[in-house]
């Protein structure tokens, strides 16, 4: 009861005390730690409602299970020391959405009045926001890594909404990646047959927030790995997917073993058959563990049944210097099954050596993934066929078995008529013969066709002279499994005498060559071909070693001269280069020589006829057997040379040519801008004063004349002015600069200032840009636009002319366009291209003068700074001119 | 006092309408021509007044107007004289050269004879005076 009434009153003074503090406050009690009181701080720092109290806290808040905070908690209890603790991670399911805080929690118990623990109060505040600071984030999550690594797990996060994805160097190198990669090109590593697993595993997980499958994966290298895949996907509010961390386990091992256990099974049942006669065995691992063997393999060792498990090599020592070891191996690193026949081997029986004969094979067993994982053991005992084999072998004697394993063809004839008494396997594979036909008959009855090609005549001349006879390499004629061939052999015929130095027979000894031949003249017939191709060749060829000594010209040398040819044909050549090209050339052959790289230089030859003529030399390594070898040309490309070198000079003229027609034009300009006005201005001065002297001289009509006479010339000025800046204009200063264009229309205002007077013009802009262009055409083209501005201006309106800049991007370039608007006469739209055309006028000459070039400029300005120009207007509402000009 | 006006230009014509202007500006003033840059100094050298102000036409045989100005300006005992081109060529970068020479400004040879009667008679009344430049610089833009 005391309990109660203690509880009773902790309830209270908690209730008024805390239910409303600024932190965390609970109080859980009981085995189960039953969530006796919650503040309401602590239920939204869960994220649960009044609900979860009366609750046990694993039920109220199932999620705690395992976290750090809880097993603390129970900790307390359990111990009855209290808990202080500082920014611990809690994991907490706040309305669906697991949620990582940061909390200092301190965990007191509670006692009864015995001294036992009957509860634990827990306050808590949350630091969140405070842990918060990227720093601490990140170092915890670095240190989480590392323990991660250290577990040879890998790490990958992604980013659903970017879809972007972030991997430890570990899952990198799992996947077979040196560097990270997308994250696409992870999923392209898994095997065909595990998409299916991986892509259901990941759309279960967006539900259940897991993620859990295993798939092989292909690494680069071709072998494929078994890979554990798990991971949790982090929702947002929306219970939407934001992150997927999670990690990869290689579990290669693990799975291989284990399916090799099962195959192993597997494979048993089929293999291993109950025949008394045959002895079966399995062996895993490079190392030949033996797995099982059955009792006639144990018997045919002599061991028992203690082997198994043991490596071939522990279990039978006495195999060492036998080949089994090497056979086995070799099979499990070549797959290739072994089958050996009747052979010997030496096994410890009861403690005895003792010789059996055996047939056996070695097979190798391979896993799913085609892997050898074991050898598979099959053999019979063959030592008894054996034995009597041998028994008979031996009685045979041992000249004769040396006489038939001879690899070199032996016969024995008998008498005059050379009666074929012995001949061993080799010369009848040389005959192309059974031994039936062949033994016991004279040899020239069983092959006629040697008794025509003279080989009878020099055998009866040995016989009857004693004297011992050997060909050199003699082509013979055979009829062999009924085809006729011819076979080159090397063969010696010797007298063979009975005790009394009478002469009973011939020995023939014979070696067939023809491959060796065959092989040899192919050669030669090669080089011989090469030769010709090589002489063929309209150019010089050569052959060096790898120290850049030539060994080999073609005929074509002889054109050169130092060229001399050996008495065997071969060719030497003294070469001699020009001068000029020598040191050149040396330096350019000895780079090539040492560095392997590839030759080619063009030089002066002199050749036969005492005349130097330009080659194209060029010449490739070649790595050969006899090491490496230079194959060189030399092209004669001395007519080609000296066009070339001609067509260098001409364009060389021509561009002087050019340049001084260019300077006789600018010349001309100069000429022009002051010769050709100078009378023109004479002519008006002249007029005027005849208009001012002889005015009451002349008549209405004379006057009218002199009148005309100064337009003429006024308009002949203007053009003179018009045709010099437009054909001056691309010989001008070439140099492209800063153009600051408030200065340029300052400067224009300058000089238009009487004609701006005139027409109460006004120009306006504010703050114009530079841009990057040449300043006299930029001078100009202003020049040219405001005073056709103004010069097209209504007669009784003040002319108002705006400019305005701004920045545009054309073509990926930057420019500045610049508007010139003017409220002048303006004109058809249709006619906006025209006006940019030379001596195009849209007014008349009466009421607007103008040389019909103004615009005509302004465009070869425009365009010669790779900017454009276009013009829009209407019939008397004025015209706007946009010039887009580079910007810097 | 008279004002002594020098003027270089190899073309009679342009002489011949230069002395019309200059006597009808009616301003007492007494015109020395020479030939070209040469007759300059040649005049220069002698013992006659010194001019009040040089005109220089550009385009001379023997020594051009450009080299005459760069002659005058650089002899100190010359310098302060008042030097303006006086130019068939209507080009702006002209002016800016004269200017950069030190010309005292550029003038270009005006087709109407009254208009350059005008001009001289502003510029020889303000010899000596500040108004000069601006004289001269009005002249330039009323002759363009």
């Amino acid at each position: 009861m005391t309990k109660t009434i203690y509880q009773d009153d902790y309830k209270q003074r908690f209730h008024s005390l805390i239910q409303d503090a600024p932190f965390s406050a609970a109080l859980f009690t009981g085995d189960d730690l039953t969530v006796e009181m919650a503040n309401a701080i602590s239920l939204q720092i869960w994220g649960k409602d009044k609900s979860v109290i009366g609750l046990p806290l694993l039920e109220a808040i199932p999620e705690i299970k395992d976290q750090y905070v809880f097993e603390q908690l129970k900790n307390v209890y359990l111990t009855g020391q209290p808990y202080e603790g500082k920014e611990h991670t809690a994991w907490l399911n706040k309305s669906g959405v697991l949620t990582k805080i940061f909390v200092n929690i301190v965990y007191q118990p509670i006692r009864n009045d015995e001294g036992d623990v009957t509860g634990v109060f827990a306050v808590g505040h949350d630091v969140t926001d405070q842990v918060s600071s990227r720093k601490e984030l990140e170092a915890s999550e670095t240190r989480a890594r590392v323990a991660i690594e250290s577990a040879g797990l890998g790490t990958f996060e992604l980013h659903y909404a970017s879809g972007k994805s972030k991997s430890s160097a570990r899952f990198d190198e799992i996947f077979g990646f040196e560097t990270g990669a997308p994250h696409a090109e992870y999923v392209k590593r898994i095997h065909p047959d595990d998409l299916t697993t991986r892509n259901i595993a990941h759309q279960q997980a967006l539900t259940t927030g897991k993620l859990e499958y295993q798939a092989r994966v292909i690494l680069p290298t071709g072998i494929t790995r078994w890979v554990r895949i798990n991971g949790s996907i982090i929702f947002d509010e929306k219970h939407e997917p934001m992150h997927l961390i999670g990690t990869a386990l290689d579990i290669t091992e693990e799975v291989t073993s284990f399916q090799k256990l099962r195959e192993s099974e597997e494979k048993f049942r089929t293999l291993i058959s109950e025949t008394p006669e045959i002895a079966v065995g399995l062996y895993v691992g490079r190392e030949m563990r033996i797995q099982y063997v059955n009792d006639m393999m144990l018997q045919f060792w002599g061991k028992d049944a203690s082997i198994i498990g043991k490596t071939w090599k522990e279990a039978l020592p006495e195999l060492d210097g036998q080949p089994f070891f090497e056979e086995l191996d070799n099979v499990f690193a070549t797959g290739r099954q072994f089958t050996s026949k009747e052979t010997k081997a030496t096994l410890k029986r009861n403690g005895k050596l003792e010789i059996g004969y055996f047939d056996y094979t070695f097979k190798a067993l391979k896993n799913l993934n085609g892997d050898i994982y074991a050898i598979h053991h099959m053999a019979i005992d063959v030592t008894e066929q054996v034995k009597s084999k041998v028994a008979l072998v031996e009685r045979e004697g041992s000249v004769r078995r040396l006489f038939e394993q001879t690899p070199v063809g032996i016969a024995m004839f008998k008498g005059e008529s050379f009666e074929v008494e012995m001949v061993n396997e080799t010369l009848l594979s040389y005959w192309g013969r059974p031994r039936y036909e062949i033994i016991n008959r004279s040899i020239w009855d069983a092959m006629p066709e040697l008794v025509s090609q003279g080989i009878k005549a020099i055998a009866q001349n040995v016989y009857h002279t004693g004297e011992s006879y050997t060909s050199g390499e003699t082509p013979v004629s055979l009829l062999r499994h009924g085809l006729q061939e011819t076979i080159i052999v090397r063969f010696g015929f010797q007298a063979i005498k009975d005790w009394q130095g009478n002469i009973t027979g011939v020995l023939a000894i014979a070696n067939e060559v023809t491959d060796l031949v065959v092989a040899r003249k192919n050669v030669e017939k090669n080089e011989m071909r090469l030769n010709f191709l090589a002489n063929s060749m309209p150019q010089v060829v050569w052959i060096a070693d790898s120290d850049g000594q030539v060994k080999y010209y073609n005929d074509r040398v002889l054109e050169f001269a130092g060229a001399k040819q050996n008495d065997d044909g071969t060719w030497i050549w003294e070469g001699i280069l020009h001068p000029d090209d020598l040191e050149r050339t040396n330096t350019c052959w000895l780079t090539s020589v040492k560095n392997l790289t590839p030759y080619e230089t063009e030089h002066r030859v002199l050749m036969r006829d005492g005349s130097y003529r330009w080659h194209l030399s060029r010449a490739y390594a070649y790595a050969t057997h006899e090491g490496t070898k230079w194959y060189g040309t030399a092209t004669d490309v001395h007519d080609k040379k000296v066009l070339e070198m001609g067509l260098e000079a001409i364009v060389k003229e021509r561009t002087l040519e050019l340049q001084r027609s260019n300077d006789d034009l600018q010349q001309f300009a100069h000429v022009a801008s002051h010769d050709l006005k100078e009378p023109v201005r004479k002519i008006k001065t002249f007029s005027y004063k005849l208009q001012d002297e002889y005015k009451n001289v002349l008549t209405d009509r004379g006057n009218t004349f002199v009148n005309k006479i100064i337009n003429a010339a006024d308009r002949m000025n203007a053009m003179i002015n018009g045709v010099l800046n437009y054909a001056s204009m691309p010989s001008s200063s070439n140099k492209f600069e800063l153009v600051d264009l408030n200065a340029t229309i300052s400067n224009v205002q300058n000089d238009l200032e009487i004609l701006i007077h005139e027409k109460h013009g006004t120009i306006t802009y504010h703050a114009l840009p530079s841009i990057y262009g040449i300043v006299d055409l930029i001078h100009q083209l202003f020049y040219n636009l405001i005073n056709n501005a103004l010069k097209f201006s209504k007669k009784d309106i003040p002319a108002l002319i705006h400019i305005t800049a701004k920045k545009t991007v054309v073509n990926d370039q930057q420019f500045c366009e610049i508007i010139l608007t003017d409220n002048g006469i303006g004109f058809n739209q249709e006619q906006a291209e025209q006006i940019f055309s030379t001596f195009v006028r849209l007014n008349s000459k009466d009421q607007y003068e103008g040389s019909g070039l103004g615009l005509a400029l302004c465009k070869k300005i425009v365009e010669r700074h790779g900017g454009m120009i276009r013009a829009v207007s209407e019939k008397d509402k004025g015209a706007q001119f946009h010039i887009l000009l580079p910007s810097p | 006092m008279k004002k002594i006006v020098l003027l270089a230009d190899d073309d009679s014509d342009d002489y011949e309408i230069f002395k019309e202007s200059l006597h009808e500006a009616d301003c007492a003033t007494e015109l020395i021509r020479v030939d070209n840059g040469e007759g300059v100094f040649e005049y220069l050298s002698t013992s006659r007044p010194r001019p009040d102000i040089i005109f220089l036409d550009l385009n001379m045989p023997v020594m051009s107007g450009w080299q005459c100005l760069a002659k005058l300006k650089n002899t100190s005992v010359y310098r302060e004289i008042p030097v303006i081109m006086y130019t068939t060529s209507s080009h702006y970068r002209d002016a800016e050269i004269a200017k950069d020479l030190n010309a005292h400004g550029l003038i270009t040879k005006p087709s109407d004879y009254k208009l350059l009667t005008q001009v001289l008679k502003r510029i020889i009344c303000t010899l000596g005076s500040d108004d000069l430049g601006s004289a001269i610089h009005e002249a330039y833009l009323i002759t363009q």
